[in-house]
């Protein structure tokens, strides 16, 4: 019997042509009854690959290959927990301690941490092989075998290579002399042998170099992928006992990845406390507060509610996970930083009780088994929202100092080779040249992946012709095969682990990308599997835009206006999103929702909550959606299944659209409880049906008979279950997210000043650009106010004018002007004019304000060139338009000369020129030779500088010529009549094709009325493609199928306007 | 008289180097090859063609006759004359005239990108903008150094032509009233060319070690041979040998109807003979026998081993071309002993008996014995990504001959080497 002791997985990075589990695989295949995955410096691929080997039967085993500090590996692989531990923290000191990449251990490390582990000597990159290369092989060895007394083998490896027997000679006869074991492996790096060829790829990736130029840094030849007894038993004919050893060395090997007993943090307590007294105290406590105001038929039901979900607490021991994102709840609200609690939590009336939610769930109907229940077998799911930027990042450096940095850690995330890295990836290794490379990439648009033939297709298209050149179909293979491999660790968006003990000693720790980051070497899906419990600390663009919109509302309007404390009724937040007039809203300003609203027309917040729910891919797939807004157009009758089931989906008009309806329909018609209610769920969910599914089918099928459903009524049941599984979404999700849509239009509605501003300070977000937010904003009668450095902060502000609340640009849109610097210009100015403000206007003293170019460079001297000139074109450098921006600029230039150059030019210039830039005047002289920027071009330079224009939209200077050659504006495609041909002209703001829409794509262009959507079936986007794709504005003639929609026929680009437009593009 | 200078750009100048010096040494003695076209003093051709116009109008004709693209530009200045022709020369449209020097766009001044840019920011696109300028003005703003531009847009350049056209080469050729079979019919004619093309080279004071060597044959195709030495000279009968060695090696097809011979320049040869004894075979001897050898075994079976950094089934590729270079050195150095093996070229082709798995017996055209031990089975592989390749090799001891190595190919068995 043979094991392979020493194999290495893509997870080495660059390393291997093949993932762990087809290495598990793999091994299976080949009969084998146990594997060692041995990936350098890491376990990433070890809890899939773990899963894997035990899924095909047989003993997966863990180890890693230590990178020593003469840059050799020293494969080591864990005997027993202590021993798996002490690799976790070996492989996590190595990586700690120097900057990322740069990680080594020294012998030292070694010695202290070797207890548990069994050491090989190692291939040709060993440690051994580099001893004896060194002629220090005898010392090395020795050195070895006191480290690891008893747990040291000699590995010999063979790969049908000549120069490897001079070597495994030398090898023989240490293990001789030292009286060692040794086994055989091959060292494989991949599982096929055809994955060789990946392999090379990888290695010219590695090595910046492609497959050509690479010449003997390439494999050999293709013998290191996993070889069957019969193979290895041919290659060691000679040496039979090092082949039947390795099963011996396997059987050793008594660790597992099940034995990990992850826990959770302790609370602190005082003697005679336990977590879940505390737990209830605290709840309890906090209960009596939050539903003093709510009305009885509420408050009766809170402390039965708070008792089962204790129960259910209690048994699960989970008091300490609920006290600890309880704490870091309130942490947010002692430093004020705004936090929801999102996701199924919302289920929780203890979860809302701690303040961690906002939904109450008992007001709301929320089935709490959606959460936690008996059954699950799962941790839960707590996820919180906070705002992005530096409030999450105090959250996530609190939980790093509360926890310690050896016991939390960010949550992984394998960055894969996806379309593009792949295609540049390969064609680079492929020797493709730039301008290749470039088209290649091209040809993967966002939205396309390309599978099997698709990519030959596309490179046809291009004038590359597969079917002629051996390259481009290697090229053309390689890239199908290395889609999905991983390409390095990132961090998860949010999530991040906590534990009791020690966490390095369960997973190694790594440093992070970000400064003061750490990340586990393990991803979500690895975590969820071994029952890892994340808390998730999500950042949200949203939160923050909110947080600063309140801030500035209490600041210009007196009024304290919190997030929880909106009325829920207000008529123009509805009238807003009956019309669809949503830009900017959260959750419901994309397209499909702007096209949706006017027709399912809003009335009430759980419309909203449905709203927020049903435009996903899988109420439209499933079709709930046309059959939504037939109901609640009144164009289609509202039935049920059954009647049984009409408390259940009466709120949806029928259509089951939320998880939590899936759960109550099964424990009201099959009487589940609601741990088997989410089991039904989640094996209904999964793709592939097996005996759970049938057995969990079948137990329904038994409830519902029991309840007297009829055979009929219960396989549409069934059937509808099934389907539903896949679509549905959680109800509390859908809750929490709609407060926060809610909250967004009552504030856009009612203080759209304040929330643009604060919105713009946290561009980008949201599904527009910022030239579309403020064009809109615009259309709504916002005035925004020139950039001027004088009076623009770094952020945006609100001003008050005549009584109308306006907003001034802030200098953190002038590109390529640096943070530090835009703050230091507000700062400098506010230190000189701090008892005067914005708002009075005309009050400003004539010494305070920058009162030249000279003055800005003195008073901020890190200033450079290009922010200089980049404030002037921006219109920052006006000086209450005593010049226009070109001869800022001008001036500009001369003022930025280096100081030597000043000196030395400073007579000629006072000679020849009659500009004087001093700090006491600011006496321009206007040269002829410039002309003032005006009309399209101002806006032009507007878009470039700063991403945004309050001057006119560049379509409305075209206006005049559209009209003439028939051309309409936006705002008359609302008047026209089915089957209408039309033409409309406008910058292209959105180009999607939603997976959900069987390659049709969606375009909606913006001109100085509003936005004109069309709708582009697939013939005529592969007719218009590159016209599509490559021009910013675009004449398109369309047909007029129904309201806010026309079906395109025809495309022609826009001339003579040169501005550059971001689009939403197949995002 | 002032001066007039024309400038040709062509994006097809490498293309059309030959031409392009043809048609200005038409107009011009003196001429300077730019690398994207031709450049040539013009000056006192308005008495003989007219106005600058109608030089310009003249030298576009003839460009336009040879169907160049490109454009031309006929000015004052080197500068201007350059720049005007620079304008639009990216196109491989017909020839035209550039003459409008004012609307000239700035890109081609010679600023930088970050000048150029703040220029288009400032609505500063074609040279007439930048003359509306007061020169003080740009001169505070970007330095002294921008006279040089200034002086360029005022036409005031004062950059020189700097003539780089000389004689490179020589040719001689010979139109045959009848057409010859055999080349060594031409050896009479060719040694007389020969004589005379090399005694026009030894007229400008070179040496020769590149021959260009051209055939028009009778089918109308044309054979060409490119005969190199690694040393100048002028040795006519050396150059006869070494043209008919590898014409012998390599015949033309068909009859040959014309023979044309360049004789490339290069510095004479610096090292002097007959002081002392000659302690080395001369360059010419060793040429001449290398030769003879590549005609005997054939031009892919002689020449300098060459390492090859791939993985190739064969480590080392032959260079025909290259003679043995490098220092030579005598010190002895430590190292660890290296077997030395010989590649057969061809392979031997072997009969191999197997029994039990076992390689017991082999047979080759020279050597016949058992086979005492074995080590392998090697595999190599590579290229999969153009040109596969494999091998599946043993290294194996003869009974009374030595260690060799057998490889074996779609089931046929060679040897391909010996250990030393």
């Amino acid at each position: 019997m043979f094991c392979e002791l020493h194999t290495r997985s893509a997870f080495s990075f660059l390393a291997s042509g093949s993932q762990p589990q087809r290495m598990a695989g793999r091994a299976a295949e080949l009969g084998m009854k146990a594997v060692a995955l041995i990936d350098r410096d890491t376990v990433a691929g070890a809890v899939r690959f773990h899963f894997e080997a035990k899924e095909w039967g047989i003993k997966p085993i863990i180890g890693s290959e230590i990178t020593m500090d003469d840059g050799s590996l020293l494969p080591l692989v864990p005997l027993n927990i202590g021993g798996y531990r002490n690799l976790s923290k070996l492989i996590t000191t190595i990586k700690l301690r120097n900057k990322k990449g740069d990680h080594f251990a020294t012998r030292e490390d070694i010695e202290q941490h070797s207890d548990g582990l069994m050491c090989f000597t190692g291939g040709a990159d060993g440690f051994l092989h580099r001893s004896i290369k060194n002629g220090c092989g005898q010392i090395d060895l020795a050195w070895l075998n006191f480290v690891f007394d008893k747990r040291l083998y000699v590995e010999l490896q063979r790969h049908h290579l000549r120069h490897e027997e001079n070597i495994n000679q030398q090898l023989l006869g240490l293990a001789h002399k030292f009286r060692l074991p040794f086994f055989a492996s091959n060292g494989a790096y991949y599982a096929d042998q055809h994955d060789r060829e990946l392999f090379d790829v990888f290695t010219c990736i590695k090595n910046h170099t492609n497959i050509y130029a690479a010449g003997k840094i390439l494999s050999e030849n293709s013998e290191r992928h996993l070889k069957n007894a019969g193979q290895i038993h041919a290659l060691f004919a000679d040496l039979p006992e090092a082949v039947d050893i390795t099963a011996e060395i396997a059987d050793r090997v008594e660790f597992s990845m099940d034995e990990l007993s992850y826990t959770f943090p302790d609370y602190p307590l005082t003697p005679g406390q336990s977590a879940d007294s505390v737990l209830r105290e605290k709840a309890l406590a906090r209960a009596h507060e939050r539903y003093r105001e709510a009305a009885w038929p509420i408050r009766s039901q809170v402390a039965s509610r708070l008792e089962k979900e204790f129960r259910i607490i209690e048994m699960k021991k989970l008091a300490g996970y609920f006290l600890t994102v309880c704490d870091i709840s309130d942490f947010c609200k002692d430093n004020k930083i705004l936090s929801q609690g999102r996701g199924s939590a919302a289920n929780s009336v203890v979860c809302y009780s701690l303040g961690i939610t906002a939904v109450d769930p008992i007001q709301h109907d929320l089935l709490f088994e959606r959460f936690l229940s008996e059954k699950y077998e799962q941790y839960p799911d707590i996820d919180i929202d906070l705002p992005s930027g530096d409030d999450r990042e105090a959250v996530i450096q609190h939980v790093y100092k509360k926890y310690g940095r050896r016991s939390s850690g960010m949550t992984a995330n394998v960055i894969s080779y996806r379309g593009k890295s792949a295609v540049r990836e390969v064609g680079k290794t492929f020797g493709f040249g730039t301008e290749v490379l470039d088209r290649l990439s091209k040809l993967n648009s966002h939205y396309e992946m390309f599978k099997g033939k698709e990519l030959e297709k596309r490179l046809k298209e291009e004038g590359f012709d597969t079917a002629e050149n051996f390259r481009l179909q290697k090229f053309s293979d390689l890239y199908q095969r290395i889609l999905d491999f991983p390409r390095h660790l990132g961090q998860h968006s949010g999530g991040m682990v906590v534990s009791l003990n020690r966490l390095d000693g369960i997973v190694p720790i790594e440093p992070a990308s970000m400064a003061d980051r750490t990340i586990i070497q393990w991803d979500k899906d690895d975590c969820e599997a071994l029952k890892i419990v994340k808390i998730d600390l999500l950042g949200l663009g949203m939160m923050a835009v909110l947080r600063d919109t309140i801030t500035l509302i209490k600041e210009h309007h007196g009024v304290d206006l919190t997030l929880y404390k909106l009325p829920h009724d207000d008529d123009k937040v509805y009238d807003a999103l009956q019309k669809g007039d949503t830009v900017g809203m959260f959750q419901v300003e994309s397209r499909a929702q702007i096209a949706f609203l006017p027709k399912s027309k809003p009335a009430n917040f759980y419309d909203i909550v449905v709203q927020v729910a049903i435009i996903r891919p899988g109420p439209i797939v499933g079709n709930m959606l046309h059959s939504y807004i037939k109901r609640r157009q009144g164009l289609e009758e509202v039935t049920y299944p059954h009647e049984s089931l009409k408390p259940i989906l009466k709120r949806t008009m029928g259509v089951p659209l939320f998880q939590e309806q899936l759960l109550k329909m099964a424990m009201d018609i099959a009487g589940f409880s609601g741990g088997e209610a989410d089991e039904l769920r989640r094996a209904m969910g999964f793709k592939r049906p097996d005996r759970k599914m049938e057995k969990i089918a079948q137990n329904l099928r038994d409830g519902m008979t029991k309840k007297g459903l009829p055979p009929d009524v219960q396989d549409q049941i069934v059937d509808y279950t099934k389907a539903f599984a896949n679509y549905g979404f959680p109800e509390s999700h859908a809750f929490s997210f709609a407060l926060l849509a809610y909250a967004s239009a009552y504030y856009i509605v009612h203080y759209r000043a304040c929330f643009m501003a604060a919105m713009f300070n946290n561009y980008p977000l949201g599904f527009y650009n910022a030239a579309t937010l403020v064009k809109d904003a615009q259309r709504h009668g916002l005035h925004f106010k020139p950039l001027d450095i004088n009076k623009s902060d770094y952020d945006f502000k609100v001003v008050e004018e005549n009584g109308a609340k306006k907003v001034r640009i802030g200098l953190r849109f002038v590109r390529g002007l640096r943070e530090e610097i835009g703050k230091k210009i507000e700062s400098e100015r506010r230190q000189l004019t701090r008892e005067f403000s914005d708002t009075q206007a005309g009050s400003l003293p004539s010494d305070k304000p920058y009162t030249s170019i000279a003055d800005l460079i003195d008073r901020v001297p890190d200033i450079n060139k290009r922010e200089i000139r980049a404030l002037s074109l921006a219109g920052a450098l006006n000086f209450d338009n005593t010049v226009h921006r070109r001869e800022a600029l001008w001036e500009s230039e001369l003022a930025i000369q280096p100081e030597g150059q000043l000196f030395e030019n400073a007579e000629l210039r006072m000679e020849n020129t009659e500009w004087k830039s001093t700090n006491s005047s600011f006496d321009i002289h206007h040269p002829s030779f410039l002309n003032r920027m005006e009309g399209l071009e101002l806006v032009e330079t507007d878009l470039r500088k700063t991403g945004i224009s309050i001057g006119k939209h560049p379509m409305a200077f075209l206006r005049e010529e559209m009209t003439r050659r028939g051309v309409l504006s936006a705002i008359d495609t609302q008047n026209l009549r089915r089957n209408e041909v039309v033409s409309v002209a406008g910058a292209v703001i959105i180009r999607q094709r939603p997976m959900t829409a069987k390659n049709v794509v969606f375009i909606t262009i913006e001109d100085e009325t509003g936005f004109a959507n069309f709708v582009v079936m697939p013939d005529k986007f592969e007719e218009y493609r590159a016209v599509i794709n490559q021009n910013d504005f675009l004449i398109i003639r369309g047909i007029f199928e129904e309201r806010g929609m026309l079906k395109a026929l025809h495309f022609t680009p826009v001339q003579d306007i040169t501005s550059k437009v971001e689009s939403h593009n197949f995002r | 008289m002032s001066k007039l200078f024309a400038c040709i750009i062509s994006p097809r100048t490498a293309d059309h180097k030959g031409i392009l010096v043809d048609i200005a040494s038409r107009f011009a003695h003196s001429i300077e090859m730019l690398e994207d076209g031709v450049l040539f003093d013009v000056s006192g051709l308005e008495r003989l063609i007219g106005r600058p116009e109608k030089v310009a109008q003249k030298i576009v004709a003839e460009v336009r006759r040879h169907k160049i693209p490109g454009s031309v530009g006929v000015a004052t200045t080197v500068d201007s004359a350059t720049l005007l022709a620079r304008q639009e020369s990216e196109t491989e449209q017909a020839m035209h005239l550039a003459d409008k020097f004012e609307q000239l766009p700035l890109r081609d001044l010679g600023l930088t990108q970050d000048t150029l840019n703040v220029f288009e920011d400032l609505g500063l696109h074609r040279v007439e903008d930048l003359l509306a300028i007061p020169r003080s003005e740009l001169i505070s703003r970007y330095g002294r150094e921008f006279q040089n531009v200034i002086d360029t847009i005022e036409q005031k350049g004062t950059s020189l032509m700097t003539p780089n056209i000389k004689e490179d080469r020589v040719a001689w050729s010979f139109d045959l009233d009848q057409s010859v079979e055999n080349f060594e019919q031409l050896i009479f004619v060719l040694n007389h060319g020969l004589e005379r093309l090399l005694a026009e080279v030894n007229a400008y004071g070179f040496s020769c070690e590149y021959l260009d060597l051209d055939f028009k044959l009778k089918n109308k195709t044309e054979k060409a041979y490119e005969i190199r030495t690694s040393f100048p000279t002028l040795d006519r009968a050396f150059w006869l040998k070494l043209i008919n060695l590898r014409v012998a090696l390599d015949p033309p097809e068909a009859d040959i109807i014309s023979m044309n011979v360049v004789a490339h320049f290069t510095k004479s040869r610096p090292d002097q003979r007959g002081l002392y004894a000659v302690t080395r075979p001369e360059p010419e001897s060793l040429l001449l026998t290398v030769n003879k050898l590549k005609k005997l075994v054939g031009r892919d079976n002689l020449g300098v081993p060459v390492l090859l950094n791939q993985r190739v089934a064969e480590p080392f590729a032959l260079d025909a071309d290259a003679l043995p270079l490098g220092d030579e050195k005598g010190e002895a150095i430590g190292r660890k002993p290296i077997i030395a093996f010989s590649h057969f070229r061809p392979p031997i082709r072997a009969e191999v008996l197997i029994r039990d798995r076992q390689l017991v017996f082999v047979r080759t055209r020279d050597l016949s014995g058992h086979i005492l031990n074995v080590s392998g089975v090697w595999k190599s592989n590579s290229r999969w990504w153009d040109q596969p390749w494999k091998t599946t090799e043993w290294d194996i001891e003869v009974e009374n001959y030595g260690i060799y190595r057998l490889c074996k190919m779609r089931d046929e068995w060679f040897l391909v080497g010996e250990y030393d």
